[in-house]
């Protein structure tokens, strides 16, 4: 019942009586439901105060899924994939990573007046980031003044960092949080993603394996620029999110 | 190509799916077949995706693909067989994240929930992402009805919108429609330069649809799973048009069949691996989002700039119970990628969907809309097949559709629905089966009624052939020739060789 009373509290400021009354409703509509499902596979709803036992699902094969095993050098395969999918990768170590960014941004976003889009939880990376943009000449965009994703349709560039990249197909794993904002990977028009060598994992198997906690309210995998065939079969890129990925 | 000739007609459109009942397949069917250039279309579009997913398969997978579309519909078939406790389970997460679920036992019920939602936030300006689902419901007529204005987002489906046409494909819904009709639609509803480039008029929908993200303040989408450990939903979009539908305004809703469970996020990772490959031979989509629960609001350090202020998640059931009950159940596992539709022969041979008459067509659509909305309803689809089995190996969940599609013929003959003819030669065969004398003199007869009509028909050297039968027979002729039978029956060479003791043939 617990649970049904938080969804009730969320549907906002109601008299007392109108809130007894959705709390019944949700409850009575969520039992019905369940009941018919449990009627037709032939289940016995479980008696007040008892949980049915848990059903134990299959373990997963991972001699048929794993496309990936632990390799000596996983950025071999991970660049292959990064290529593949249509992105473009540049390595770097810690030393020289500003220098490149601000080159990369140099390139990529045109001449002032352009802002560019940061969220990057990593303080190392982040400050990496701002120094960059300054050397670049650009503005940071400040997403956090106005709501929602507003600030950076204007954005000439994201820049994110990440939670993990899958050497199996080159996919970046890009997470929203209180210091990332959701638009900045999916809202410019070109996204550069940071990964730390030691990020990238062999295959997403893995990638669960190590997961903790909750997840968070959005988690992505990306596997390229933002794509359409839709128009006689031609591939077109960067038809909502961005044209161009950089993984750096 | 001129402008005249680059859209195939299409009859009434938003309807087209939506036919009067019981559905007749064969006009459309017969239309759709003479069509040589939607034949072409749909062909080639079929035959690269099909082509595709078994080489992308088979260079991940190599030998395993078999196994792995077996273990991957064991896991979905496993949660089907738990599949109230894994909703459960599923309701109670999400909502302990936040999001709000909701309940719609059937298509109106789903629709009125959407609507009830959006009325309390006072919405009116709505984008949406494509989901079969809501296709089922027929919400975005709802909507409209209601006045709230809604824009598809999937570009295909956005053109389509503009142009008051309808999805002619699963796979690539304006497959029908080339660059003159788009260039002349954007002209005429959004007021654009005339340009035929593809990249241009992505761009010019690319700008608007931006426009309509920035106004918009609710999105809708569906989904590809629901994670019952967590009370996840996984949306898989090559566009991103998804990720705007969720992330721009500040209510989101989800409305979702409640087949799409599965128990963890580990399962993930044989699904999404099978997924892709199987749609568009892909290894993944360009975007595999994970949402859990609306953006973290209140005063702590955790609080979330943007996301949706409330995440609503509609379970739509809509005719799926009925399933759980038999062994119809192995059709709930079903992942929505079209890999069956793009194998299918008959699929390719009807021109795609609309020959169909219904949201879900191809193979998994013969055997599921009869079931969701009554076999006397769709008594056609279940025969629209050669049971070649293309689909069961194309199926990354391993359902047995030939097997489904036996079962339903059986339905149609026990409760008569197939026609006297059939029904008259069926009672012959029978008899002739049943009686070796019957058998002998059938055949005979047959027989010699084949050679005499081959003789009649003549041809050069000792092989006849028959080239042309009247009646009902004529459809099978016309593109066959049959040879004509030996003068003597295999039965009597065989008796006659068995008294001589043996010997040679």
């Amino acid at each position: 019942m617990h649970e049904d009373a938080t969804q009730s509290a969320a549907l906002g400021p109601q008299n007392a009586a109108g809130a007894q009354e959705s709390l019944v409703d949700i409850a009575a509509s969520k039992r019905a439901f369940l009941s018919r499902i449990r009627e037709a596979l032939g289940h016995q709803t479980p008696p007040d105060g008892l949980v049915a036992p848990r059903p134990t699902p299959p373990v997963i094969d991972e001699s048929l899924v794993r496309l990936c095993g632990p390799e000596e050098d996983l950025i071999v395969p991970f660049t292959r994939g990064v290529l593949s999918l249509g992105m473009q990768v540049h390595e770097t170590d810690e030393h020289e990573l500003c220098n490149v960014l601000a080159k990369l941004i140099s390139e990529l976003a045109p001449a002032t007046p352009s802002s560019v889009a940061v969220s990057i939880a990593d303080p190392l990376l982040s400050r990496a980031t701002e120094q960059a943009v300054r050397s670049a000449g650009r503005e940071r965009c400040d997403w956090r003044a106005t709501p929602g994703l507003e600030a950076q349709y204007d954005a000439a560039i994201g820049i994110t960092d990440v939670d993990a990249g899958l050497a199996e197909t080159g996919t970046i794993i890009v997470r929203s949080d209180a210091l990332r904002s959701r638009g900045t990977f999916l809202v410019p028009p070109v996204h550069i993603a940071i990964i730390r060598a030691r990020q990238i994992l062999p295959d997403m198997l893995d990638f669960w394996k190590a997961f903790r906690g909750m997840p968070p309210t959005s988690l992505v995998f990306i596997s390229g620029p933002s794509k359409t065939a839709d128009i006689e079969g031609i591939l077109i890129t960067g038809v909502h999110g961005p044209k161009a990925v950089h993984v750096v | 190509m001129s402008e005249q000739a680059g859209t195939v007609r299409m009859p009434n459109p938003p309807s087209v799916l939506a036919p009067a009942l019981p559905f007749d397949m064969k006009p459309r069917a017969k239309e759709a077949a003479a069509d040589r250039q939607l034949q072409q279309f749909v062909g080639s579009a079929t035959r690269i995706k099909d082509r595709g997913r078994v080489n992308t398969c088979r260079e991940a997978f190599g030998d395993r693909y078999d196994a792995l579309r077996k273990h991957a519909g064991a896991i979905k078939q496993h949660t089907l067989d738990y599949l109230d406790w894994y909703l459960e389970e599923f309701i109670e997460r999400a909502r302990a994240s936040g999001a709000q679920v909701h309940f719609a036992a059937d298509a109106a019920e789903a629709n009125a929930i959407c609507l009830r939602i959006a009325r309390k936030n006072s919405c009116t300006r709505c984008v949406k992402s494509k989901s079969m689902v809501t296709e089922e419901t027929h919400l975005l007529p709802a909507l409209q009805a209601a006045g709230i204005e809604t824009v598809e987002t999937d570009l295909g489906e956005f053109i389509l919108q503009l142009d008051g046409d309808a999805p002619s494909h699963i796979v690539t819904p304006m497959i029908h429609k080339n660059r003159a009709s788009v260039a002349r639609a954007f002209v005429r509803e959004l007021g654009a330069e005339y340009t035929e480039d593809p990249r241009e008029l992505t761009m010019i929908a690319r700008e608007h649809l931006r426009r309509k993200y920035r106004d918009a303040d609710l999105g809708i989408s569906g989904a590809n799973f629901l994670v019952a450990e967590t009370g996840t939903l996984v949306i898989c979009t090559n566009e991103g048009n998804a990720d705007f539908c969720v992330a721009a305004p500040g209510v989101h809703i989800a409305m979702v069949g409640i087949e799409k469970v599965i128990p963890r996020l580990a399962d993930l990772s044989v699904f999404l691996k099978l997924l892709a490959r199987s749609a568009t031979a892909q290894p993944l989509t360009v975007y595999t989002s994970l949402i859990t629960g609306p953006r973290k609001q209140g005063a702590g350090t955790e609080r979330e700039h943007d996301g949706p202020e409330q995440v609503h998640i509609i379970l739509v059931d809509n005719g799926r119970v009925e399933l759980l009950r038999d062994e119809s159940r192995e059709l709930l596992r079903c992942i929505r990628c079209g890999a069956c539709l793009n194998a299918c022969p008959i699929y390719r041979k009807v021109g795609g969907g609309h020959a169909y008459g219904a949201v879900y067509s191809g193979p998994i659509g013969a055997v599921l809309t009869p079931l969701l909305k009554g076999l006397e309803n769709y008594p056609d689809l279940p025969q629209a097949s050669s049971l070649c089995g293309a689909c069961f190996e194309a199926c990354p969940v391993h359902i047995d559709i030939p097997r489904h599609l036996v079962r339903l013929r059986a339905k149609l003959v026990d409760t008569k629905q197939i026609e006297w003819q059939d029904r008259a030669i069926m009672r012959l065969w029978t008899k002739s089966m049943q009686w070796p004398g019957a058998y002998r003199l059938g055949s005979a007869v047959l027989r010699t009624l084949m050679r005499g009509v081959a003789e009649m028909q003549g041809s050069a050297g000792e092989k006849r052939w028959l080239k042309y039968a009247p009646g009902p027979l004529q459809g099978w002729t016309d593109i066959r020739d049959l040879p004509s039978p030996a003068a003597e029956s295999f039965r009597a060479w065989w008796d006659a060789r068995r008294e001589t003791g043996g010997g040679d043939a």
